[in-house]
């Protein structure tokens, strides 16, 4: 039967779940589609909870805002949002050390040879500071400082770029009432309320046709976005697709969470940072992402290695203030879906795959499978070189992530624990390995164009991790040796300077969620290193 | 680091920009370090007009070099090349391949799916009216040129010499073998010389092919080519800003206009068209450092650089091992890791090739697309989709031109494409056309 050129119009994208997942997804849909007589449909059940993850964020996050038209205020004062510059990573290389991974990158090039060469040179030399001392978001970091970047490329104040610190859980509530504010006007977009029971597919394609709920409700559409979170339960449950499993490389399969008060300041700890924590403990780490109103807290560990008794205990112990809820025990298998998109099922979010947070990716990749859908989706319901094309692009995504976060495992020298010991001497992917002997054996990171985590990110964790090249670029010979010090000297100095000009972080964003608020937040870009690079 | 060895020697052979520019980026980039440079040249002969074209991407290499773009362009008396033309059979006017980009994006919506949409209301709408062109030549910017071969081996000789670099001239090469590879070149003077590294800029891959056998290019992929002689300064022409590729049945044709006077090069292709030239089946190197040896450009393979990415190959792989020795050190990940991504470059210039060739083909069926040529086609055809690539030699908008150059359209467009009216799509061409023509 020749089917007609309407009939093969997509006409109904159906949502099945309603977490931070489902809600991006629908408002971004909502908002790019908004000119198409295209229904946008989301189920989702208030007895069924979220996970919630992803409260520690990356800039591109600031992208996907503006593109959806969000007042960034708005938007702070909604998720009680704190600003990031980065992460700081304590205990990992060794017991006692730590660095920050920033949203920026180290220094100035000198005739196109990249900062650290100098710095490598240096520290070779007898020089002491550290690498991240010549950073200027590390610098506003550490001193709880927060300006908006500038646009002049010239300026320091240009060199880094921003994230938040959110409440996921408000997030996904600032976005149902974005849609349906933005539904106001036009009847495009429906929530239903309701359990999936029972799940319709073609015969004859094996495409799914409907979603039937508990109360009676049958939801047909064209395709079907599975945000269901950790159970899958389209891309999984009914169309079985494979999961590969990196627990290998990443052992840690168990979480749990709770949020507290922020605890009293000291003279030497702020209690709001704009940065978040992960701190390493003898299984695994523990995050700490201060927002406005409380503290997010998790310890992620390896069940091989700890009990979920141990782990409870070992979080309280750790909790800067008093907990606000209970604790929340997660299990979690790491890895992904080998095809995400299957049939016309598009598995976004945890149901597509899990990296643990430790580089604040899960709201990444949630965005990147919308973008790269919202690019790819053709204008009728044949779409099998789309469908390659998007597998194959999240592939690339979750697997260089991968290797990224391997790497903070791997990198070590810890040996006090089983777990270390494991970690320290596991195999890693070729990739990995290519890339750390590579940056050992000639300080060059091996880059690639299609990735999130650049060379900058790289250098920040192999040398915060202790990997330093004991080779460096030639032309960092050029200047005489007390002369490259005391340049360097100056420079940190410059920077700490003007990070220490710089307005106080929480004054800054407390400013910035007044409804009165006259200061204008820069443009956005999908990049970790710059605003406007 | 796993087994690193100091550099002390290396030594260069080959012929040509090859063997020039490989020596020159050495010496560069090794300065302060103890390495001694030796370089022989094998003189295999570079034809006397030979045009190079270097599209603004390409040009990297002069800037690592510390060659500065105008100085060297003046030296060279370089044209500014802003790209070429292809004239294909499937195309109903040429096709400028270059380093600008088709069009904007607006509203959110890729340039070529407004023009997807715009063809159907306006059928005779053109592609090139919409190029906005890249940098601006003059203005000290990226830009790309054209010049002579042999002016561009000249200069950088001169530069090599002036620092004392040795050419020792060598028709011949007998290479000495042993367990860890190399271990010595015996000139057919008598001369022997041996180094910690041996970089291989020939075209027959002399120093590489005593060590490790060459692979076919397996002839479904690219068809057998011969490289016809027939190199000819055509006659004064007047100069333009391009240089042409030509597209006839089982014949490629480079025509380059240079200093008001134009030249051809064709290669031909087919059992039965060879004119009293060798066929030559493509072949590459798989690890293109084994041992103690480096294969560079046309020492890794004979692919026909059909595109002004002449120089793409050793321009990378340059750019790469200079990173590699800045130590001033070798080490087992070295060889890793260059014979990998040399491995991804040639992949991806056989897509290139094996793209054009097979278009070019029309019925000769006896040519596959390659599996991400196959990908790539695939999605451009179905709704304009763009595929991801790490190791593609073209931009996306050059894959765009050669897709229209060769008569590929795509079927439908991206679902976004649809959420701009027919009135604004209209208004927003126009506007762009008009701006495109005043720039």
């Amino acid at each position: 039967m020749i089917e007609s050129a309407q009939s093969q119009e997509i006409r109904q994208i159906v949502i099945v779940g309603g977490g931070t997942a489902g809600w991006m997804t629908a408002a971004a849909l909502c908002k790019v589609y908004e000119n198409l007589p295209i229904k946008i449909a989301l189920v989702e059940s208030e007895q069924i909870g979220t996970v919630g993850v992803g409260e520690a964020t990356i800039p591109h996050l600031r992208y996907f805002n503006e593109r959806l038209g969000i007042n960034e205020h708005e938007f702070m004062q909604a998720t009680h949002a704190t600003y990031k510059l980065g992460i700081e990573f304590s205990n990992w290389g060794q017991i006692g050390q730590s660095y920050i991974h920033p949203f920026g990158d180290f220094g100035f090039k000198t005739d196109g040879v990249d900062f650290y060469h100098f710095w490598l040179r240096a520290k070779h030399a007898g020089y002491e500071r550290p690498l991240e001392e010549f950073s200027l978001p590390v610098h506003m970091a550490r001193l709880s400082r927060f300006s908006y970047p500038v646009r002049d490329a010239r300026a320091l104040l240009s060199t880094y770029s921003y994230a938040f610190h959110i409440d996921a859980s408000r997030y996904a509530k600032f976005l149902r009432s974005y849609c349906e504010t933005l539904n106001m006007s036009r009847a495009q977009f429906t929530r239903f309320e309701g359990k999936v029971q029972q799940v319709e597919r073609n015969p004859g394609s094996g495409d799914i046709t409907a979603v039937a709920l508990d109360n009676c409700m049958s939801i047909a559409g064209d395709i079907f976005i599975d945000c269901s979170g950790f159970r899958g339960l389209l891309i999984d449950q009914q169309l079985g697709e494979k999961f590969e499993d990196w627990s290998h490389w990443l052992p840690c399969d168990r979480a749990v969470a709770v949020p507290s008060e922020k605890g009293l300041a000291t003279s030497s700890s702020n209690t709001t940072p704009p940065y978040t924590k992960a701190i390493a403990h003898g299984c695994g780490w523990q995050w700490q992402i201060p927002l406005q109103h409380r503290m997010g807290n998790g310890l992620v560990y390896s069940s091989a290695f700890m009990s979920q008794d141990q782990a409870t205990t070992l979080l309280a112990e750790r909790l800067p203030g008093r907990p606000l809820a209970d604790f929340n025990a997660l299990t979690f298998r790491t890895g992904r879906r080998e095809h995400s998109w299957s049939h016309n099922c598009i598995a976004i979010g945890l149901s597509s795959g899990f990296l643990e947070p430790l580089e604040s990716t899960s709201i990444y990749l949630i965005q990147a499978a919308i973008m790269k859908l919202a690019d790819l989706l053709p204008q009728t319901k044949s779409y099998v070189a789309e469908r390659e094309e998007f597998n194959r692009e999240m592939a690339l995504e979750y697997d260089r992530i991968k290797d990224f976060l391997i790497l903070h495992y791997n990198a070590t020298e810890r040996e006090d624990t089983e777990f270390w010991r494991y970690c320290k001497y596991m195999s890693v992917p070729d990739s990995l390995a290519m890339r750390k002997e590579t940056f050992l054996s000639s300080a060059h990171v091996l880059g690639y164009k299609h990735g999130l985590f650049l060379d900058p990110s790289w250098v920040a964790v192999m040398v915060g991790q202790g990997m330093v090249p004991k080779t460096w670029h030639h032309k960092a010979n050029d200047m005489p040796e007390s002369e490259l010090f005391s340049h360097l000297d100056r420079f940190s100095e410059e920077m700490l300077n003007a990070a220490a000009k710089l307005p106080d972080h929480l004054g800054t964003v407390a400013r910035h969620c007044q409804s009165d608020c006259q200061d204008i937040w820069p443009q956005s870009s999908l990049s970790l290193y710059g605003v406007f690079s | 680091m796993s087994g690193a060895k100091p550099l002390r020697r290396i030594l260069v052979a080959g012929s040509g920009h090859a063997l020039t520019l490989t020596v020159v980026s050495l010496l560069r980039h090794l300065q302060g370090l103890q390495v001694q440079l030796l370089a022989i040249d094998l003189g295999e002969s570079e034809a006397e007009h030979t045009v190079v074209s270097t599209f603004a991407s390409f040009h990297q290499l002069p800037e690592a070099l510390e060659l500065p773009g105008a100085k060297l362009a003046a030296s060279l008396k370089a044209e500014p090349f802003a790209g070429c033309l292809i004239n294909h059979p499937a195309s109903d006017a040429p096709i400028c391949l270059s380093d600008g980009e088709f069009g904007v994006t607006a509203a959110r919506i890729p340039f070529h799916q407004l023009f997807h949409r715009y063809r159907h209301m306006e059928p005779t709408a053109q592609l090139d009216d919409f190029t906005v062109p890249s940098g601006n030549p003059g203005a000290g910017g990226a830009q790309g040129y054209k010049f002579l071969a042999r002016d561009f081996q000249r200069y950088l000789k001169q530069v090599a010499r002036a620092q004392d670099v040795l050419f020792i001239p060598s028709s011949s090469l007998q290479v000495i073998t042993g367990a860890q590879g190399v271990e010595s070149l015996v000139t057919e003077s008598g001369q022997s010389l041996s180094a910690d590294l041996y970089i291989d800029c020939s075209r027959s891959a002399i120093i590489m092919r005593a060590i490790q056998q060459s692979e076919q290019i397996a002839k479904e992929f690219v068809a057998p080519f011969a490289r016809l002689d027939t190199l000819e300064q055509v006659g004064p022409q007047t100069t333009d800003r391009y240089s042409y590729l030509d597209l006839q049945p089982e014949q490629l044709s480079f025509r380059a206009n240079y200093a008001d006077c134009q030249y051809r090069l064709q290669l031909r292709w087919g059992g039965s068209v060879a004119e009293g030239a060798a066929l030559t089946a493509p072949w590459f190197i798989r690890q293109a450092w084994q041992n103690n040896v480096v294969a560079m450009g046309a020492a890794v393979t004979n692919l026909p650089m059909i595109l002004p990415g002449d120089y793409y190959l050793l321009h990378k792989q340059l750019l790469l091992l200079l990173n590699l020795l800045s130590g001033g050190v070798v080490d087992s990940v070295h060889s890793w890791v260059l014979s990998q991504q040399s491995q991804q470059m040639v992949m991806g210039l056989k897509d290139v090739v094996n793209f054009v060739m097979y278009y070019q083909a029309g019925n000769d069926n006896s040519l596959v697309l390659t599996e991400a040529n196959r990908a790539r086609v695939a999605l451009f055809q179905s709704s304009g989709g763009k595929f991801v690539a790490e190791n593609t030699v073209l931009s996306d908008s050059q894959w765009l031109a050669l897709f229209y150059a060769c008569g590929i359209s795509q079927e439908r467009g991206s679902l976004v494409s649809n959420t701009i009216s027919d009135a604004d799509l209209r208004t927003l061409m126009l506007q762009l056309k008009s701006t495109v023509k005043r720039a």
